[in-house]
């Protein structure tokens, strides 16, 4: 079996199947390659292309029109946070920064003691867990492959006797491209799409790309019709509207993609599109004196945990966590607060540049809206609290680089936030955070379809059923009803695993 | 109340009303002028192209040491593109942002609109957008500024200025 790209077919025929799952990243390509390995007909819509090799170019332009949701420009409804997500055959996967970060033990004793999910227990879910690793083939980055970037993070680190980790990857042959973020041209990442889709092909799973899902009819019935367009060949424009018509519908699409079709749909309580986690990450850069030259080598391999904690009563995982992150310089331009001379002036910089990202789990308080044209708007829920923590975690990634050497440290709002002592920090103290003045990153999107044992408060059930629908599952993160991790690929792949096994023992087989 | 004097003063209203908005549109439409045709224009109308491309302008101008601008990278023609592949809501969106941009500045009371201001002015104009007290300036700003910025510095043109050599790997380039 091959990958079936849609927006070739002169008139795509309906297509029938026992399952049809709807995205192809950790979740979905993990949940086809198990449900074909029983045996059953899986037929997977994807909205993106299938890029590899050399499609990969490392060009910003091409690579974010194709690879991410809405050409990477997609935003909270007020433009504080640019939301990245991935459109690509594989998903997320092909567009993150490769960390392997598995849910934290206390994150899913959380999940059992606050929410009542006692099947996501430590115990229930490590072997899963296990098996992703090994899907991922897992690995720690050896040390010659940390760059200047993530040795300065470190260094600053350790100066101040915080703690701090390299992460492990899920890269084999990496060269040290540094586009890890608009995908691998060696094919390094060892990911969804090179490791559960040719799985799930072999065992007959069909893989349909340039196909967007946007309704699903008959959710109380024995079969479902899920309306699908067939995209043109750049994934722009829709032309021709045709059927799959499935037993079981999974939801695999991304937390905001699945709760949308859902919301489109007119399916669910009132739980679903709300509970939304966007974990806001917010960029810190420095300038050096010497040569930094970020964008060569893993973007993204060491962590400041020092002030993250997963013993939350309320979140499990709270606090922050300051990483190294890195890009190529038209993602990088984007982050720039002004024009002109000084904003070109600003980007000569680059090669002395060095930067974080400070992630902050939330509340899970944003929520979902689709207006009558298919448009999603996402409204967040970036509260006093959590305004409070990204000022506490820019002040903290500030000392790191200044422990480290930084000429300066700038948080790139508008006006621009410049630290160049410890006194200057009283500057971050008195940024307002103004919406679409502080250019937020979301990277992890959870919830929206919230698994509760009781339908008061989610919108699934712990095994994945959407809760008045007969044979719809969500089995991705839109489930979660907390962040998970501060890297989503591994939870995702684990519990994935865990609940289409589930789901095939219920089908019968 | 429906006296004569009444249905005079009413009548006289309206007229004084109706010229009011009509010397308005009048002064706007002179103040707006006309812009040269464009060939090959997918979304953007001449006048739309023509205050994107003082904005470009303004935005990604030639210095000293980094020469490469906004014309060079043909930036209001990349835009152009990049609308009209988008939904229909985000094109609408955009071409409102661009039509106020373009007026805004009578609103703050200049006899100009904002292609006719020099590049300095047209910078500070658009700073005001970014520090604006109203929220929709502020995202029409940043949405802006993120769009062209991207393009800009994806043109293999601007690389040298910053120090990046291009993708190491040698891979087709669309």
């Amino acid at each position: 079996m091959t990958v079936l790209d849609v927006s070739a077919l002169a008139t795509p025929p309906d297509v029938d199947a026992a399952v049809c799952i709807v995205g192809s990243g950790s979740a979905g390509a993990t949940a086809a390659w198990v449900l074909a390995e029983a045996g059953l007909d899986v037929v997977v819509l994807e909205e993106g292309g299938d890029f590899t090799g050399p499609q990969l170019t490392g060009r910003d332009g091409p690579m974010y029109d194709q690879l991410y949701m809405d050409r990477g420009a997609r935003t909270t409804s007020d433009l504080s946070i640019t939301v990245l997500q991935g459109r690509v055959l594989g998903g997320g996967p092909v567009i993150n920064a490769s960390d392997v970060v598995p849910m934290h033990d206390g994150t899913a004793r959380h999940w059992v003691k606050r929410w009542g999910l006692t099947d996501f227990s430590p115990e229930a879910l490590a072997p899963y867990r296990d098996r992703a690793l090994r899907d991922l083939s897992v690995n720690a980055p050896a040390e010659e492959q940390l760059n200047t970037n993530n040795r300065l993070l470190r260094e600053g680190t350790r100066a101040l006797g915080w703690r701090g980790e390299v992460m492990a990857h899920n890269r084999v042959g990496c060269a040290g491209t540094g586009t890890c973020l608009i995908g691998c041209p060696l094919n390094a990442k060892r990911n969804t799409r090179f490791v559960a889709i040719p799985a799930a092909l072999e065992k007959g799973a069909r893989f349909l790309t340039r196909a967007r899902a946007v309704r699903i009819e008959g959710a109380d019935s024995d079969v479902k019709t899920v309306h699908v367009w067939q995209l043109d060949p750049r994934g722009h424009h829709e032309r021709a509207l045709f059927h799959v018509r499935a037993r079981t519908v999974v939801l695999a699409a991304n937390a905001l993609a699945s709760a949308q079709l859902l919301l489109r749909s007119g399916i669910g309580n009132a739980h679903v599109g709300r509970h939304v986690s966007l974990q806001p990450q917010l960029p810190v850069t420095a300038l050096f004196k010497q040569e930094v030259r970020f964008f060569r080598g893993i973007p993204q391999a060491y962590a400041i945990t020092q002030h993250e904690r997963f013993d939350d009563q309320q979140h499990g995982w709270w606090g922050f966590r300051i990483e190294a992150i890195a890009g190529t310089p038209g993602i990088v331009s984007t982050l720039m607060p002004m024009g002109g001379a000084e904003g070109k002036a600003l980007m000569r910089r680059y090669p002395h540049v060095a930067a974080v990202l400070c992630l902050l789990p939330d509340d899970a308080t944003s929520r979902l809206e689709v207006e009558s044209n298919g448009r999603l708007r996402i409204h967040h829920g970036m509260d006093a609290e959590l305004l409070g923590r990204a000022r506490e975690a820019g002040k903290a990634a500030a000392r790191a680089f200044l422990a480290a050497g930084a000429v300066e440290v700038m948080i790139p709002a508008v006006p621009p936030v410049v630290i160049r002592k410890e006194a200057d920090l009283a500057r971050v103290d008195a940024m307002d955070f103004a919406p679409a003045t502080v250019p937020f990153l979301s990277a992890h999107q959870q919830g929206g379809i919230r698994y509760a044992p009781s339908e008061s408060d989610g919108a699934a059930a712990p095994d994945g059923r959407v809760y008045g629908t007969r044979g719809v599952y969500a089995l991705d993160s839109a489930g979660y009803p907390s962040s998970a991790s501060s890297h989503t690929m591994t939870p995702i792949m684990t519990t994935a695993r865990m609940l289409a096994e589930q789901l095939v023992t219920l089908l019968g087989r | 109340m429906d006296s004569p004097l009444f249905r005079r003063r009413a009548f006289l209203g309206a007229c004084a009303g109706a010229g009011g908005l009509l010397f308005m549109g009048g002064a706007l439409a002179w103040l707006r002028g006309s812009a040269p045709a464009v060939d090959g224009l997918l979304a953007l109308t001449p006048q739309e192209h023509r205050t994107l491309v003082a904005l470009c302008r303004a935005l990604f101008p030639a210095t000293p040491e980094f020469p490469h601008n906004a014309d060079d990278a043909d930036l209001a023609r990349r835009f152009d593109l990049f609308l009209a592949d988008e939904p229909p809501w985000n094109r609408e969106d955009l071409k409102k942002a661009l039509f106020l941009l373009e007026f805004s500045p009578v609103l703050a009371f200049r006899v100009s609109t904002f292609s006719r201001l020099d590049e300095p002015a047209r910078l500070l104009h658009f700073a005001s957008w970014q520090r604006s007290r109203v929220l929709l300036l502020r995202q029409a700003a940043a949405g802006f500024l993120r769009i062209l910025s991207l393009m800009f510095y994806d043109d293999r043109a601007a690389w040298p200025a910053i120090g990046y050599e291009g993708p190491i790997h040698r891979a087709v380039t669309p």
